[in-house]
C-alpha cells in the first residue's frame, strides 16, 4: 500500500506539457470538443486562443509529427498523410533580439523570413523521419534515406545531396542566420531564401519523390504569438493570409494576444476570410462537459501509476473517433463517481452540522446571536439557545445574519424559526430562501474565525469550479491534495480536511505565480490583493445583506474607462485573473458596454470567500484604479471606505490561517 | 582563468591594501550601499564613466556615448586604460557580462570588480500575513530577453545544460521554467551557501522550492557560497567538464552578484555558454546600510 501511495503522489506533480516532452500520445485525453476544433484537417489557418493552462502547447503537440507519428500509436490501412503538424515554440528570448542595434527594421524582416523559413523546412523534414520511424505502413526509413533534393540546387549550389546532406546544410544555415543575429553589422552579407522555398521548394521536391505526401497539408502551429514582436507578427500575419497547401500556418496565443491584424503589405487578416478562432477557453468553460473531462483527467493521472486500473477502462479516452460514446449518461456517471470518491465533498447540511459539532464553533455562533438579539428590541423574549437545534445547523447559521439586519424583527424571525422547526411554511426553508441566499456567507463567516481548514472547498466538483475549465489549477489542485494525503486503506480516499487544506495552499501558490503574469505581473499581483482584501471585508459583513461578493462591474462601463484601464483589463483578462461576462442585471442590459469582472475563483480559498458567482460590487472608475494602482495609501483609505460602510470593527481584519 | 577574493570590512582596508585604478566603471543606485561603492570609485579612481544597458533598445549607454553591444570593444579601447575598477553594485548583470566578455579577450586591460554587501534587504508588505520570505528586491520585470553577444537560441533539441543561480525572488526561476526552450532534468540549480548572512539561504529554499518540486529539480543543486564568484566559476568549469564538446551551456545569473559575476566570468571564457536574463527594475530601498567590501580580481 506504501508503495502505491508513494506513486499516486507523483501522478499531478508534472503539471505542464514542456516537462513531457514532443511526444505526448501516451498522456493526450482527447478533448470532448475535439470533433470542433477541425483541425486535422483544416486547409486553412487557426487561431488558438487559451490561458495559460488551458491544455494549449499539449494540443498542439498532440498534433504534431512528434506525436501524430509516435511509435505507439498504431494506423489502420485507411490513414493517408493529409495532414501533418509542425510544432515551432518561438524561442522569444532570442527573437526579441531580431530589432534595432543600429539596423533598419526592413533588414530584420528579412532576417526573420529567412529564419522562419529554415526552422519550418528543418521541421519538415524532420516530419519525415517520424513518419517513417512510426508504424505508418506507406512510408519507411529507406524512403527517406533515398530523398535526394538536387533539384532545390535553384536556391544555392548547396542546397543539395541526400536527406541527411541537406538536413545538415539546412541546421547548418540556420546556425550561420543565428551568428549574423549575434553581429548584426553583418547582416547585409547574410544570403537569405525567398519564402517560396519550403512550399514550392522543398515540400514540392518531397512530393515528387515521395507519392505518400502527394496531397499532404503541412501545418505550422507557431506557439506563443502573443510573445513575438510586432512586425514579425506581422509577418506571420502575412503568411497566414497567403497560406495554402501544401503549408498552412496556425498560431497559438494567450486572449488578446494578437496585437495586429495587419500583414507586411497594405491588407490585414481578418477572421472568417483569413483564419477560424478557436477559443479553448471558451471551449473549456462554456461548451463542454468540463466536470467529464476534468474527471477523466484525473482518473487517467492516477491510473498511470497503477491504482484504480480495476475500476474503468480508460483507453476510450485517448480515442478520438469514441469522444460521442464519452458523452453517453452511464460512462459520464461512472466517471464522475469514481473521481467522486476518491475526492469526496459534503453538502451544505453536513457541513453545517460538522461546524456546529466543534463546541468553539457553536459557541461562537450562540455569541453572535446574543449579540444580535441584544442590538434589538423585541416585545418576545427570545434565549439565543433557541436557535440551536439539531437537524437545523443551516437554518442556526443564517440566523445572526438575519437578525442583524434592520427589516427584520427577533418576532418576524423567531416565529419563521418556529415554522420551520414545527415543519410548516417558512422564510427559512420555503420560499423566502433564507438558507438558499444566505448559508454560504453566513457560514464562511462563522468559519473564518478559526485556524481550520474549510471543507466549503472540498469535493471534486468544487475542484472543478474552483480551476474554471482551467486545467493546470485543477491539476494544481489534484496535487496538492494527493501529496498531503495519507494512505490508511485499500481505498484510496483524500478525506474532505485534507482537501480543504490542499485548496488554500494551492490557492496560495498560483497566486504568488501573478508576477510571472507579462510586464504588469507585480501590478497584477498587488490588483488581486487588493481586490480580494475588499471582497473579504465584504465577506465579514454581520449582516451578509449582499453575501458572496466575488465579482465587480464598472459604473458607465467600457465608456468611462481610459486606455490604460483597458490595457491593464486586457491584461488581467489574458493572464486568467479576471473573467468577462455580460451583465446580467437588467437594469444594466441597455447599457452594451457594461460588462462584470469575476476574480478567478482559485484565488477564493486564499481569501475565504465564495467560488460561487453570486453578487457583484460596484466600482467607480476611481476606485477601480486605486485597486491597480498599487498606491497604499489610496488603496487602504479606499479599504477603509468599505469597512466604515460595512459597519466592520477593528478586530476584524483579512486573515489567513497558518499552512504550518 | 581564476579569480582572486579579498574581503574588507570599510573602504580604509581597500585603500590600504589595493592599488589605484585608471577609470572605473559603476552604474546607478540609490541605497546606502551603491552610494558608498561609488563614492569609493569615485576617491579612488583616475576617472568614473557611468554604463547602463537599456534592455529595450538593447544597446549600452557610457557616460554621454552609445554602443551597440557588438560595439564594446570600442567602448574598451576609447577608455585606454590598463586598470579597469568595475563596481558589480551598481553595475547589473547585462552591463557585466558584456565588458567582462570583451575584457577577457583584452590581455592589456587588468579588470578588478568591486562589490559591497548589504546590511539588510527590504521586505513586502502585501498585507498577506503569510510569506515572511518576500522581498521587495524587483518593481517590475521586463521578462526574459536576450542580450546581444550573450545569448544564443534555445532549442530543446539541442543538448543545453542550463545552470540557475537561485536567490530570494523564487518566481525569477518559475518564469524561466515557463515561458523558454529549457527541459528541466538539463538543469542544475545553484543556491548561495554559506549565505551573507546566517539564515538568508532559508529565504532562497523556501522561495524557490516550490518550482523545485514541480519540476523535479531537486537532484542537481550545488551549493557556492554567496559571497564567492571561484566557487561558481569552478563549479561551471567542473559540469562543462563533464559534458561533451558539442553540448551548450546557459547560465542564468538570478541569484547573489557574487554568483552573477562568477558565472559571467565563466562565460566571458567558454565560447559555448551563452546567459539567459530577466532584466528586473530595482525597487527603491531595496536594500539598506552597508556590509562587507570585496574585491575580485580576474587572474
Amino acid at each position: 500500500m506504501a508503495d502505491r501511495a508513494l506513486s499516486i503522489k507523483d501522478a499531478f506533480s508534472t503539471n505542464r506539457a514542456e516537462e513531457l516532452g514532443l511526444d505526448v500520445w501516451d498522456y493526450f485525453v482527447i478533448p470532448l470538443f475535439y470533433d470542433e476544433l477541425d483541425l486535422i484537417a483544416a486547409k486553412k489557418a487557426r487561431r488558438i486562443v487559451g490561458g495559460r493552462g488551458s491544455g494549449k502547447t499539449m494540443l498542439l503537440r498532440f498534433l504534431s509529427h512528434q506525436s501524430q507519428f509516435s511509435v505507439s500509436r498504431s494506423f489502420s490501412k485507411d490513414d493517408m498523410l493529409e495532414n501533418i503538424g509542425l510544432y515551432w515554440r518561438a524561442d522569444t528570448n532570442f527573437l526579441t533580439m531580431l530589432k534595432k542595434q543600429g539596423v533598419a527594421e526592413e533588414a530584420w524582416i528579412r532576417v526573420f523570413k529567412h529564419y522562419l523559413t529554415l526552422v519550418t523546412s528543418i521541421e519538415v523534414l524532420k516530419s519525415l523521419e517520424s513518419v517513417a520511424k512510426s508504424k505508418f505502413p506507406l512510408v519507411n526509413v529507406s524512403d527517406i534515406e533515398g530523398l535526394n533534393f538536387d533539384s532545390l540546387q535553384d536556391y544555392g549550389d548547396e542546397y543539395c545531396g541526400d536527406y541527411r546532406a541537406f538536413y545538415k546544410k539546412i541546421v547548418k544555415k540556420l546556425r550561420i542566420c543565428e551568428s549574423s543575429i549575434h553581429n548584426p553589422h553583418t547582416i547585409d552579407d547574410l544570403i537569405m531564401l525567398p519564402d517560396s522555398f519550403v512550399a514550392s521548394g522543398l515540400i514540392d521536391s518531397i512530393s515528387e519523390q515521395l507519392t505518400a505526401f502527394k496531397n499532404t497539408t503541412f501545418a505550422l502551429f507557431i506557439d506563443e504569438y502573443e510573445n513575438l514582436l510586432t512586425y514579425q507578427q506581422k509577418s506571420i500575419n502575412t503568411k497566414i493570409k497567403h497560406g495554402q497547401s501544401p503549408l498552412i500556418y496556425h498560431v497559438a496565443m494567450k486572449k488578446n494576444g494578437m496585437e495586429t491584424n495587419d500583414t507586411l503589405g497594405e491588407e490585414s487578416i481578418q477572421g472568417i476570410a483569413d483564419y477560424r478562432t478557436i477559443d479553448l477557453d471558451y471551449f473549456l468553460y462554456e461548451a463542454t462537459d468540463i466536470e467529464l473531462f476534468s474527471a477523466e483527467i484525473f482518473l487517467q493521472r492516477i491510473s498511470r501509476t497503477g491504482a484504480l486500473l480495476n475500476k474503468i477502462d480508460l483507453s476510450i479516452i485517448m480515442d478520438k473517433d469514441r469522444v460521442q460514446e464519452r458523452l453517453s449518461g452511464e460512462y459520464k456517471k461512472r466517471v464522475i463517481s469514481i473521481a467522486t470518491e476518491v475526492l469526496p465533498g459534503i453538502s451544505h447540511q453536513e457541513m453545517a452540522k460538522a461546524a456546529l459539532n466543534a463546541s468553539r464553533n457553536e459557541n461562537k455562533l450562540l455569541s453572535e446571536i446574543d449579540r444580535a438579539l441584544q442590538s434589538k428590541s423585541s416585545q418576545t423574549k427570545v434565549n439565543p439557545n433557541e436557535f440551536i437545534l439539531e437537524g437545523f445547523e443551516q437554518a442556526s447559521i443564517v440566523v445572526p445574519s438575519l437578525l442583524y439586519r434592520g427589516n427584520n424583527s427577533i418576532d418576524s424571525i423567531y416565529s419563521e424559526w418556529k415554522a420551520l422547526v414545527a415543519g410548516e411554511n417558512n422564510k427559512f426553508s420555503g420560499s423566502g430562501g433564507w438558507i438558499a441566499n444566505n448559508f454560504v456567507g453566513s457560514y464562511l463567516r462563522l468559519f473564518r474565525a478559526y485556524d481550520r481548514p474549510c471543507p466549503f472547498y472540498s469535493g471534486f466538483q468544487t475542484f472543478v469550479k474552483l480551476s474554471r475549465g482551467n486545467i493546470r489549477h485543477f491539476l494544481e489542485l489534484c496535487n496538492a491534495a494527493v501529496l498531503r494525503c495519507q494512505p490508511s486503506s485499500e481505498e484510496f480516499i483524500v478525506d474532505v480536511d485534507t482537501q480543504a487544506l490542499a485548496t488554500r495552499a494551492a490557492s496560495e501558490d498560483i497566486l504568488n505565480e501573478a508576477p510571472t503574469y507579462g510586464k504588469m505581473g507585480s501590478q497584477l499581483r498587488a490588483f488581486i490583493y487588493n481586490l480580494g482584501h475588499i471582497f473579504e471585508y465584504s465577506q465579514m459583513r454581520r449582516t451578509q445583506s449582499e453575501p458572496e461578493v466575488n465579482h465587480f462591474s464598472i459604473k458607465g462601463g467600457y465608456s468611462a474607462l481610459n486606455d490604460e484601464d483597458i490595457k491593464f483589463l486586457n491584461e488581467a483578462e489574458k493572464w486568467g485573473v479576471l473573467y468577462q461576462e455580460k451583465s446580467t442585471k437588467e437594469k444594466d442590459k441597455s447599457n452594451p458596454d457594461s460588462v462584470e469582472w469575476i476574480l478567478n475563483p482559485i484565488y477564493a480559498p486564499y481569501f475565504f470567500i465564495s467560488y460561487r458567482k453570486k453578487r457583484k460590487i460596484d466600482f467607480n472608475p476611481d476606485q477601480f484604479r486605486i485597486l491597480c494602482s498599487g498606491n497604499k495609501d489610496a488603496t487602504h483609505s479606499l479599504e477603509k471606505s468599505y469597512r466604515d460602510k460595512w459597519d466592520l470593527e477593528e478586530s476584524e481584519q483579512p486573515y489567513n490561517y497558518s499552512l504550518l | 582563468m581564476k579569480i582572486e577574493m579579498l574581503e574588507f570590512s570599510s573602504t580604509k582596508e581597500i585603500v590600504e591594501y589595493a592599488a589605484s585604478w585608471n577609470i572605473a566603471l559603476v552604474g546607478s543606485g540609490e541605497d546606502d550601499r551603491s552610494k558608498a561603492s561609488i563614492q569609493y570609485a569615485g576617491d579612488h579612481c583616475d576617472a568614473v564613466v557611468t554604463i547602463s544597458y537599456d534592455p529595450d533598445e538593447m544597446q549600452i549607454l557610457a557616460g554621454d556615448d552609445i554602443y551597440q553591444c557588438y560595439q564594446i570593444p570600442e567602448l574598451i579601447k576609447g577608455l585606454t586604460a590598463k586598470q579597469i575598477l568595475l563596481d558589480a553594485t551598481t553595475l547589473g548583470v547585462p552591463e557585466l557580462g558584456l565588458l567582462l566578455k570583451h575584457l577577457y579577450s583584452n590581455k592589456k586591460v587588468k579588470a578588478s570588480i568591486l562589490y559591497v554587501e548589504p546590511g539588510s534587504y527590504g521586505q513586502t508588505d502585501t498585507n498577506s500575513g503569510i510569506n515572511s520570505r518576500e522581498f521587495n528586491l524587483s518593481s517590475e520585470l521586463k521578462g526574459y530577453k536576450g542580450i546581444p553577444s550573450l545569448t544564443d537560441a534555445l532549442d530543446i533539441e539541442t543538448p543545453n545544460s542550463v545552470v540557475f543561480f537561485l536567490g530570494f525572488e523564487g518566481y525569477r526561476l518559475q518564469l524561466a521554467l515557463e515561458e523558454l526552450n529549457i527541459i528541466p532534468h538539463e538543469c542544475s540549480l545553484v543556491f548561495g551557501v554559506p549565505s551573507f548572512r546566517s539564515g538568508w539561504e532559508m529565504n532562497a529554499f523556501d522561495n524557490n522550492i516550490k518550482s523545485i518540486n514541480d519540476n523535479d529539480l531537486d537532484g542537481r543543486v550545488f551549493y557556492c557560497g554567496a559571497d564567492n564568484p571561484a566557487a561558481v566559476l569552478y563549479q561551471l568549469q567542473s559540469i562543462r567538464s563533464s559534458l561533451g564538446d558539442d553540448h551548450k551551456m546557459t547560465v542564468v545569473p538570478i541569484g547573489s552578484k557574487p554568483h552573477s559575476i562568477g558565472a559571467l566570468c565563466f562565460c566571458a571564457s567558454d565560447k559555448k555558454t551563452s546567459v539567459l536574463y530577466d532584466h528586473p527594475v530595482k525597487a527603491k530601498n531595496r536594500s539598506g546600510s552597508v556590509g562587507s567590501y570585496h574585491l575580485y580580481k580576474i587572474v
